[in-house]
C-alpha cells in the first residue's frame, strides 16, 4: 500500500464524492425547509437517469447535454410531488410524512421495474471513455465532468440561496416559519420551490452520472445511503455542510475500502452514519439549519 | 355359468380396450421441456444466447437442421423423439431476470402450469441454486451448465451437472499455469476478483483449495457487490498487492466496469483468467472494443475444433446464417443441455419425468455427439465425469484457444501488455 | 384625525377558549397607543388578530375604512400592517442586512427599498455598525430594535408590537421606548402591548386597558396614570415581567 495508491483512492473518493455531495444537498434542503426526509430521493435520481437515457437512445442525445432537460422536467416532478403528496400530508402526524416518501420510494420504483426491464442500460457520452491524468493520478472523464458538474451545480444551488430574494426567503422559512409568514412570505409557495430544486438537483446528478453508470430499476439504492449518510455528517438541514459531508463519504468509501477490504466499503459508510448519530447528532459542522 | 362368461368377456374386452388406450398414452405428439434463463437483467445478451442454442437444438431434433444429417451428433438424422413416434419437442421459456427469488417463482410457475417433462437453466448458479430445491420437489429432471459446487453436494436426484464443475473448471486454470511456466514465464502472486454470489462465491473456493493443494498460497481475495458505481478500490487493491495471476468472476455491466477501471488505473496483471460470463457476452465486446483484448477465460467449446470434429463448422455456420453470430459457450452449452434431455427421453422411450430421470442416470454420450469439447456421463453425485475444459484467449477482439496445445489455434499472448502500449 | 384602526366588538377563540370576548378600541393617525392588562387578558391575542394570525369569530377590524377581518398576515402585510412578535422572531443564521431586506419582502426591490434600509440603519446606530453580523449574535436590546426596524422596512402604516421591552435591562427598556417615539416621530402609527404599565402609560398618546377579554378602561395617557383605580389595580407591581 503505497502513498500513491492511496493518494489515487483519495482522489477517486472525491469524485464520486462530488455526487453523492449534489445528493446530500438535494436530500439536506428538503429536511432543512420542511423537516420532511425523502426517502425516495435515490429515485428520482433513477427516473432522471432512465430520462437521459431515452433521449440518448431515441434522439442520440449525449447525457451531457440532457443535464438542463434533467434539470426541468424533475424540477416539475418536485413541485408537483409537494403538490400533490407532501403538501397534504404535512398537515397530518409525523408518521404520515415519512410513510408518505416511503410510499413514494415504492411507486417510482416498482413503476420503473413495470415500465423498463430490469436490465443494465447505459447511455454513452463523449466523455464515457477516456481518462484524465493529473501528474501520476488518474480520473475518468465521466466522472471528472460529473465532479465538476455536480461542484458547478451546487455552487449555482448556494449562489441561489444567498443572493436572491426567493433563496433568502427560502432560508427564512427554514429558520422560522411564522416568523417568515409575518413578513407575508408564503410558505407553501417556497416549500413547492425548494422540492423542485431538490429534485431538480437529482436530475442534474441522474444526468451526469448516465456517462458512466448502469441504469436499471435498483440503482437509487447506490446513492440512498451514502447521500443520508452525508446530511448527517454535514448536520441535518445545514446544505453547505452536506456538501462537505458527500465529499468525506466518497473518501471513506473508496479509500476506505482500499485501506480495509473492498467489500466493506459500504458498511464503512453505515458506520459513519451511525457513530455521528450517536455522537455528534449536530453533525460535525454543528447548527440545526441553514 | 352364463353370468360368468359374460364377466369373462367383459374384462377381456376392458383389458384390451385399457391395452389400446395406455398405448394411445404413451405416443404424446409433443413432449414440453421448461427453460429457465434470464432473458431480461443485467446480462440479456448471455440469455438471448442460451435461448437461441437450445431452439437450435430442439430444431434439429426434430428434424429441421439439414446439415446436421449424418453427423454423429445425437438427434441429427431424427424427425422428433423416434421412440415416441416422432413427438416433437416443444421449449417453453420463462425468465430469472437474474434474480433467485423469481427465477425461483419462475420455475414453480413453469412447473404447475406447462408440466414439463424436463427442464433446464438458469445459467446464473446462484439462480439455480434456488430453483433446485423446487425441481426436486416436483421431480422433474433437470440439466443445468451452473458451476456451483453444491448443486451436486446436496443430494438432488433431480438434478444433472452436464457441463464442468468449479473445480473442473479451474483446474485448466493450473495446468495452463504449468504449462506456461515450462516456456519461462514467472509470476508471483494469485489473486482473486469475484461477484459474491454463488458462481463467484464457489469459484473462488475452489480455486483456493485448488491452490492450496498445489502448494500456492492465493495472496489475496476481493469479492464485490455487483450493485455499485465504483470499482476503484477494488482495483487499488489487487494493485497495491501486485496480483499478477488474476481469477476474475464476473458478469457483463460489472465486467465492463472493471476492466474500464483497470485501465483508468493502469492496472494489468499477467494473466486475467474467468470462468466465463461478462466474456461471453457479445455486449462485453461491443462496449470494450480493444479494452477486451487479452483476458482468458475457461472455455468449453470453439469453432475452430472443427478440424478434430468437422460437423463443428457446418453446425456453426448454419447457426450464424440463422443467428447472426458465432455460437459460443452459452449457445453451445444449452444446445448440449437439450442433446442430453432428448436422450434421455428416447432412452426411456416416455415422456413421464420419473423415467426420464431414471433414463438420465444411465447418460453416456460421447464427445462426438455433442458439440461440447467432452461427452457427458454422471457420476452418482450427477457430475458429468467428462467435463473438461480449454483456456481461450481474447486476441483481436475474439476468444482462440490456446491451451492444450492440440486445440490450440493461437499462441496465448503473457503478460498482458500495458496499457500505456494499447 | 383620522381612525387608522377601528376594532368593534371583536370576539376570537383558540379552540374551544374564547379570549376576545368583544373588544372595541380606535387609534388614530400618528397615535402611539398602549394596549395593557394583567397576563390572560388577551393582549397577545388582540395583536394577533389584528395580523391576521387569527381570524375574529364576531365583530369587525377595519382599516382606513377597509374591512380587514379574517385576512391572513401576508395579505395584511400588503395592507401595510407590520406585526413585531412577542417572541424573538429574527432569522438567526441571517445577517442584519439580509433581516432588514425581508422586512421589505412584500415590496418590489427598488432602489427605495434600499434607501428605506438605509433609514432604519441611521434610526439604529448601534445595528449599522454590525449589519452583516449575523442575528443570533445579538443582544436582547439589539434584537428588538432589530425587529423593530425589519417591521419599519414595510413603510407601514400601522405597526404592532407585542411587548418590546419583554426581559430586557431597564437601561435598555428606555432605550427601547425612546426609539419608539422616535418611530412614532416620523408618523408612524404604533399600537403596543406593553407589560410595564406605568413607562408605556408615560410615553403613549392614549391607552386601553383589557381584563378578560374585554374592554375596561380607556383613556389618554396622563389621565390614566393620575388615575386612582387605575393605580391601584394595574400600576401596583408595575414593573411585572422583569
Amino acid at each position: 500500500m503505497t502513498a500513491e495508491i492511496v493518494l489515487q483512492s483519495v482522489v477517486s473518493g472525491l469524485m464520486f464524492g462530488g455526487v453523492i455531495a449534489l445528493v446530500a444537498v438535494g436530500i439536506s434542503l428538503i429536511w432543512g425547509v420542511m423537516d420532511v426526509i425523502n426517502f425516495a430521493y435515490g429515485e428520482y435520481l433513477m427516473w432522471a437517469m432512465y430520462l437521459t437515457f431515452f433521449l440518448y437512445a431515441g434522439a442520440g442525445l449525449d447525457p451531457l447535454v440532457s443535464v438542463p432537460v434533467n434539470a426541468l422536467v424533475l424540477f416539475a416532478a418536485g413541485v408537483l410531488t409537494y403538490r400533490l403528496v407532501i403538501a397534504r400530508v404535512m398537515r397530518g402526524p409525523i408518521f404520515a410524512q415519512l410513510l408518505s416518501t416511503f410510499g413514494l420510494f415504492v411507486l417510482l420504483r416498482y413503476a420503473a421495474w413495470l415500465l423498463f426491464r430490469p436490465d443494465d442500460r447505459q447511455a454513452q457520452s463523449l466523455v464515457s471513455n477516456g481518462v484524465v491524468k493529473l501528474g501520476e493520478l488518474r480520473v475518468s472523464t465521466g466522472e471528472l465532468v460529473a465532479f465538476v458538474g455536480s461542484v458547478l451545480a451546487t455552487t449555482a444551488l448556494f449562489w441561489f440561496l444567498t443572493w436572491t430574494k426567493t433563496g433568502k426567503a427560502l432560508r427564512a422559512v427554514a429558520q422560522d416559519r411564522e416568523a417568515a409568514l409575518a413578513l407575508g412570505i408564503e410558505p407553501d409557495r417556497l416549500y413547492a420551490i425548494a422540492w423542485g430544486i431538490s429534485a431538480a438537483a437529482a436530475g442534474v446528478a441522474g444526468s451526469l452520472v448516465s456517462s458512466f453508470m448502469y441504469v436499471n430499476p435498483l440503482v437509487g439504492d447506490v446513492f440512498l445511503l451514502p447521500g443520508f449518510a452525508a446530511v448527517a455528517l454535514g448536520g441535518f438541514g445545514n446544505v453547505y455542510g452536506a456538501f462537505a459531508g458527500g465529499l468525506v463519504i466518497g473518501v471513506v468509501n473508496v479509500t476506505g475500502g482500499t485501506l480495509t477490504m473492498p467489500k466493506v466499503k459500504l458498511a464503512l459508510v453505515y458506520l459513519v452514519f451511525l457513530a455521528v448519530l450517536f455522537m455528534r447528532p449536530r453533525g460535525l459542522f454543528g447548527g440545526r439549519r441553514q | 355359468m352364463r353370468g360368468r362368461v359374460l364377466g369373462l368377456v367383459l374384462a377381456i374386452i376392458g383389458v384390451v380396450a385399457m391395452g389400446v388406450m395406455s398405448i394411445d398414452a404413451q405416443a404424446p405428439k409433443e413432449v414440453v421441456i421448461g427453460v429457465i434463463i434470464p432473458l431480461t437483467g443485467p446480462a440479456p445478451g448471455t440469455g438471448q444466447d442460451c435461448k437461441v442454442g437450445a431452439e437450435f437444438a430442439a430444431d434439429m431434433i426434430n428434424g429441421g437442421v439439414k446439415v446436421a444429417a449424418g453427423s454423429a451428433l445425437l438427434g441429427a438424422g431424427w424427425n422428433g423423439i423416434p421412440a415416441l413416434g416422432g413427438a416433437k419437442l416443444k421449449l417453453v421459456f420463462a425468465d430469472s431476470q437474474a434474480s433467485p427469488e423469481v427465477g425461483r417463482a419462475e420455475a414453480e410457475r413453469l412447473i404447475t402450469t406447462v408440466k414439463p417433462s424436463a427442464t433446464m437453466g438458469a445459467w446464473h448458479s446462484g439462480v439455480t441454486v434456488a430453483i433446485a430445491p423446487v425441481i426436486e420437489r416436483y421431480r422433474i429432471p433437470h440439466t443445468t451448465v451452473s458451476t456451483a459446487t453444491e448443486l451436486t453436494q446436496r443430494g438432488f436426484q433431480y438434478l444433472f451437472r452436464v457441463g464442468v464443475n468449479a473445480h473442473q473448471g479451474g483446474e485448466v486454470l493450473f495446468q495452463y499455469l504449468d504449462w506456461v511456466a515450462r516456456d519461462g514465464k514467472k509470476w508471483n502472486k494469485l489473486g482473486q476478483l469475484h461477484e459474491d454470489t454463488a458462481a463467484g462465491v464457489n469459484f473462488a473456493n475452489a480455486i483456493e483449495e485448488m491452490a492450496k493443494a498445489r502448494g500456492i498460497t492465493p495472496a489475496l481475495r476481493v469479492p464485490y457487490s455487483r450493485e455499485q458505481a465504483n470499482m476503484d478500490s477494488e482495483i487499488l487493491k489487487l494493485k497495491s498487492a501486485a496480483i499478477d495471476v488474476l481469477v476474475q468472476t464476473s458478469y457483463t455491466s460489472d465486467g465492463i466496469i472493471i476492466r474500464k477501471t483497470m485501465r483508468k488505473l493502469d492496472y494489468a496483471p499477467a494473466l486475467i483468467f474467468s470462468q466465463g460470463g461478462f466474456d461471453d457476452d457479445p455486449k462485453f465486446y461491443e462496449a470494450m472494443g480493444d479494452d477486451a483484448n487479452f483476458g482468458s477465460k475457461r472455455q468449453l467449446w470453439s469453432p475452430a475444433l472443427s478440424t478434430s470434429k468437422p460437423i463443428l463448422k457446418a453446425i456453426n455456420d448454419e447457426f450464424r446464417r440463422r443467428n447472426g453470430r458465432d455460437m459460443n459457450d452459452n449457445s453451445v452449452r444449452y444446445f448440449t443441455n437439450v442433446q442430453v434431455i432428448a436422450d434421455a427421453i428416447n432412452r426411456a422411450r416416455s415422456a413421464e419425468p420419473s423415467a426420464i430421470q431414471k433414463a438420465m442416470v444411465g447418460t453416456d454420450l460421447k464427445a462426438e455427439q455433442v458439440l461440447l469439447v467432452h461427452g457427458v456421463k454422471f457420476d452418482e453425485k450427477h457430475d458429468n465425469v467428462l467435463a473438461k475444459a480449454m483456456v481461450a484467449q481474447v486476441l483481436d477482439r475474439q476468444l482462440k484457444i490456446v491451451f492444450p496445445a492440440e486445440a490450440a489455434t493461437a499462441k496465448p499472448v503473457w503478460p498482458i501488455p500495458a496499457w500505456s502500449t494499447r | 384625525m383620522t381612525s387608522v384602526l377601528v376594532v368593534d366588538d371583536v370576539h376570537a377563540s383558540y379552540g374551544r377558549f374564547d379570549v376576545l370576548r368583544g373588544i372595541s378600541l380606535r387609534v388614530a393617525s400618528g397615535e402611539l397607543v398602549a394596549v395593557l392588562g394583567p397576563n390572560g387578558a388577551g393582549k397577545s391575542t388582540l395583536l394577533k388578530t389584528i395580523a391576521g394570525f387569527l381570524a375574529p369569530r364576531q365583530g369587525s377590524i377595519t382599516l382606513h375604512g377597509e374591512a380587514i377581518g379574517g385576512l391572513r398576515p401576508p395579505a395584511l402585510l400588503r395592507k401595510g400592517i407590520a406585526y413585531v412578535m412577542q417572541r424573538s422572531s429574527l432569522f438567526p443564521k441571517m445577517t442584519i442586512q439580509e433581516n432588514l431586506e425581508l422586512g421589505a419582502y412584500v415590496r418590489e426591490t427598488t432602489d427605495e427599498v434600499r434607501t428605506d434600509i438605509e433609514r432604519v440603519l441611521a434610526l439604529f446606530p448601534r445595528l449599522a455598525e454590525r449589519r452583516r453580523q449575523r442575528a443570533e449574535g445579538l443582544s436582547g436590546g439589539e434584537r428588538r430594535m432589530l425587529e423593530i426596524g425589519r417591521g419599519l422596512l414595510l413603510r407601514p402604516r400601522l405597526l404592532l408590537l407585542d411587548e418590546p421591552t419583554m426581559g430586557l435591562a431597564p437601561l435598555v427598556m428606555d432605550l427601547i421606548f425612546d426609539k419608539i417615539l422616535e418611530v412614532r416621530a416620523t408618523g408612524t402609527t404604533v399600537v403596543m402591548v406593553e407589560q410595564n404599565a406605568r413607562r408605556a402609560l408615560e410615553v403613549s398618546d392614549r391607552a386601553y386597558v383589557l381584563e378578560q377579554g374585554q374592554t375596561r378602561v380607556e383613556g389618554r395617557g396622563e389621565e390614566l396614570l393620575r388615575s386612582e383605580a387605575v393605580r391601584r389595580a394595574y400600576l401596583g407591581s408595575g414593573t411585572a415581567g422583569r
